[in-house]
């Protein structure tokens, strides 16, 4: 859908990219990676030296036939990292300035919807000031909205804001997920947020994308790549079933089911898993029935002596396990063997 | 000090005062706000030029800058010669050779004031109001302006007062003419001279009273924003 070629002082964008038409894209690389940066070219806030740039079959900049539309005449919205919200005016006011200034759009969102679906009914007379952090993203996002895009960009919306706001906000964009259908690029350098909302991934770093993936397979690679600090994986599992006795619940995933300690979530939601390598056990052969839960069949994918560790796939879902390198001669683990592999605890 | 009788003065230089000082104010607008944009925008090599020639008048003598005015402005001078051929009218010793010398004389008191709050804005709220779909007149009505509102406030207040009170330009470029050029600065002078002291009294008390009242309303007004913006 667009390439760009930036140079400025301190940034260098050589990219290649494709957003799909609906969903969350999450754009995701370490920071002095480009992503605000491509963000900008996108919205029109930044003009490359070379791009191109194409929504649906609109085109929005074209450096070879000097196509140049204004950021004000492309149909998109742009939430910041930090709100942003104009000082002299009310939330209300804020809410209809981008609504009024795109009457033209296909007006898919209705302003009832947006309050309700980012909590505003009770902020709409409030002054500016008086708003939390939180209170104000929602806001932000919400004029964003209003403004029927048919690209949102985001930058980051919940990294400047505490625990709680950040949770507040991010599940406000959950559900708006199940609500809208238009595309979203989603930039973040938090696995966390990626897991939790993105559909697809694109990876960037210096300037340039090296991976467009669904969200799953970038996820698994991303955890194999980090788990010298003890990251976790991350596997995406579904609730099917609620014991309050034990009490546990029990999920589905591409590897089989598992249980964990019960959640709160309602059945048929989706939920991250984290995954940390100290609670994967490995065993030659099938355990014995009394510990049979959440065990499955896996095969060693790669092993690497000097870090004690082993990369297991379990279904197409990378799982890394500590093993010591004695064990690992003792045992004569080798690529490709299959093994049995156990998860002791698992943390959402 | 005696005071004349107001009924026993002569206003028409006053209101010939406010009268250039609001026509003046209006055309410093016009000029200022673009210019200040401009200013607080470029990052071209040209602009700490224009930076120290709209800031002359702060420190040149008025008497300097009505002369050359007066060269340029005269039937002689490059600009005077044009306008006489196009109004057939002379620039010298009219009402509005007085206008451009007070527009240049007040400029940097209208400058200033715009500049530092376009600067103090920076560039988002434009930014996130194109991304809202608003033109660049459009965010410039709807979001500059009132966000620099405190600046803009000064800026027309100095200005006006500044004309109001400038002396030294006028008196090299207007010259003394009752009704066309005198203005009530001159005629406090002129009253002086002729040692009328109470009639230079009555028209001075008002002027001064005036230009505090003003100053007082726009300090006023810039206490309480700060208050507000707590």
């Amino acid at each position: 859908m667009g390439s760009y070629l930036l140079k400025r002082e301190h940034t260098i964008i050589d990219c290649n990219f494709n957003i799909p038409a609906n969903g969350i894209t999450g754009l995701f690389g370490p920071s002095g990676a480009g992503k605000t940066s491509l963000l900008r070219c996108i919205a029109g806030l930044e003009r490359p030296s070379k791009g191109q740039l194409f929504i649906n079959d609109l085109c929005w900049q074209d450096s070879h036939a000097g196509i140049f539309i204004p950021t004000h005449k492309r149909q998109l919205s742009y939430v910041f990292q930090d709100p942003h919200l104009f000082t002299h005016f009310s939330v209300k006011k804020n809410l209809m300035y981008g609504y009024r200034r795109n009457k033209n759009n296909k007006r898919y969102i209705k302003i009832e919807d947006v309050i309700n679906w980012m909590c505003l009914e009770a902020l709409l007379d409030r002054n500016i000031h008086s708003l939390s952090g939180g209170e104000k993203q929602r806001v932000a996002i919400a004029r964003a909205l209003l403004c029927n895009p048919m690209l949102l960009l985001m930058d980051e919306p919940v990294s400047a804001l505490d625990l709680d706001s950040k949770n507040e906000v991010l599940s406000c964009l959950e559900n708006l997920q199940q609500d809208v259908s238009i595309p979203i690029l989603y930039v973040t350098h938090s696995q966390q947020e990626l897991a939790q909302l993105a559909d697809h991934i694109l990876l960037m770093d210096d300037g340039e994308i090296h991976a467009s993936a669904p969200a799953e397979e970038i996820l698994t690679q991303l955890s194999s790549a980090s788990v010298k600090n003890n990251a976790p994986s991350i596997v995406m599992a579904k609730l099917v079933k609620q014991d309050p006795t034990y009490p546990l619940s029990y999920l589905s995933f591409a590897g089989g089911d598992i249980a964990i300690p019960l959640i709160k979530n309602t059945i048929g939601d989706t939920v991250s898993l984290k995954v940390y390598a100290k609670d994967v056990t490995l065993f030659l052969a099938k355990p014995p029935r009394s510990s049979v839960l959440n065990t499955y069949q896996a095969s060693i994918a790669s092993i690497e002596k000097e870090s004690d560790r082993v990369q297991l796939n379990l279904n197409g879902i990378l799982l890394n396990a500590f093993v010591t390198r004695k064990a690992i001669d003792a045992l004569n683990l080798h690529q490709g063997m299959k093994i049995y592999v156990q998860i002791k605890f698992t943390s959402i | 000090m005696t005071m004349a009788p107001i009924a026993s003065v002569d206003f028409s230089s006053l209101w010939l005062s406010l009268r250039l000082a609001g026509v003046s104010t209006f055309l410093l607008l016009m000029i200022g706000l673009p210019l200040a944009q401009w200013l607080a925008k470029t990052r071209s090599w040209i602009k700490v030029y224009v930076e120290a020639l709209v800031a002359m008048p702060l420190v040149l003598p008025p008497t300097v800058l009505g002369f050359y005015l007066l060269i340029a402005l005269g039937s002689h001078g490059f600009i005077g010669e044009t306008w006489t051929l196009i109004s057939g009218h002379s620039l010298a010793f009219s009402f509005s050779g007085l206008v451009i010398g007070s527009v240049i004389y007040s400029l940097p008191f209208v400058i200033q004031p715009l500049q530092t709050a376009f600067e103090s804005i920076g560039d988002w709220p434009m930014e996130v109001a194109a991304t809202l779909g608003a033109s660049k007149f459009d965010r410039f009505l709807s979001i500059k302006l009132p966000l620099a509102k405190r600046g803009l406030i000064t800026a027309m207040v100095l200005g006006f007062a500044h004309t109001l009170g400038e002396f030294g330009v006028v008196l090299m470029l207007g010259g003394n003419i009752p009704g066309k050029t005198k203005l009530v600065s001159i005629e406090i002078y002129d009253k002086v001279e002729q040692f009328q002291y109470a009639q230079a009294n009555t028209l001075s008390m008002i002027l001064l009273l005036f230009s505090f009242l003003m100053l007082l309303a726009l300090f006023a007004f810039n206490h309480q924003g700060t208050k507000l913006r707590i």
